[in-house]
């Protein structure tokens, strides 16, 4: 349209999905770390 | 989230976009700033955006930078207006050739970057408490 190669509706549902790909692993890390520290102290 | 990148980027946007919706600002307020000669009436701005790569180490993400604020050498328009008080010895008075449904399409365009460079901040800001917070 205007010449420019970015879309822009494109590259915000990227970042979305990015942003919720983040979330997930971070989920999965989070879990982790939880059973580990309750494997650890016992509580 | 390598040391976070994203709030340079999207700052370095958040300051360009405020600098065009200022010169939008400028040239809306300057429609009618009417001049006696075409040699000094107002001449629009427009701002002159160039992409600046912020770690060398990853040179395809770059950041916005405003290079310079150009004067658009469009010629004034030239109105015949005897009894204006800043008219010339033929009674002509130049005003900036200036769109202004141009400037406020720009001004909305500017505005929802702008928007979308505070969402990322914001989403930015948010992985980074969530991941901060791992394990509590």
């Amino acid at each position: 349209l205007d010449g420019n190669t970015v879309d822009a509706e494109y590259e915000h549902a990227s970042f979305a999905r990015a942003a919720v790909e983040y979330r997930a692993s971070l989920n999965f890390v989070d879990g982790r770390v939880r059973k580990l520290m309750t494997a650890i102290t016992g509580s | 989230m390598t040391s976070l990148h994203i709030f340079d980027i999207a700052g370095s946007g958040m300051a360009a976009q405020s600098m065009r919706l200022n010169t939008v600002a400028s040239n809306l307020a300057n429609v009618g700033s009417v001049t006696g000669d075409a040699a000094s009436a107002y001449k629009p701005l427009e701002p002159v955006f160039a992409s600046e790569v912020q770690d060398p180490a990853q040179p395809g993400v770059a950041g916005v930078r405003v290079t310079r604020v150009a004067e658009s050498d469009v010629e004034p328009i030239k109105r015949y207006e005897p009894g204006n008080p800043l008219a010339d010895d033929q009674g002509y008075v130049y005003a900036p050739n200036i769109d202004p449904i141009a400037q406020m399409v720009n001004m909305i365009s500017a505005s929802r970057a702008y928007q979308a460079d505070v969402e990322m901040i914001n989403t930015g800001k948010e992985l980074a408490l969530a991941t901060l917070s791992v394990g509590r």
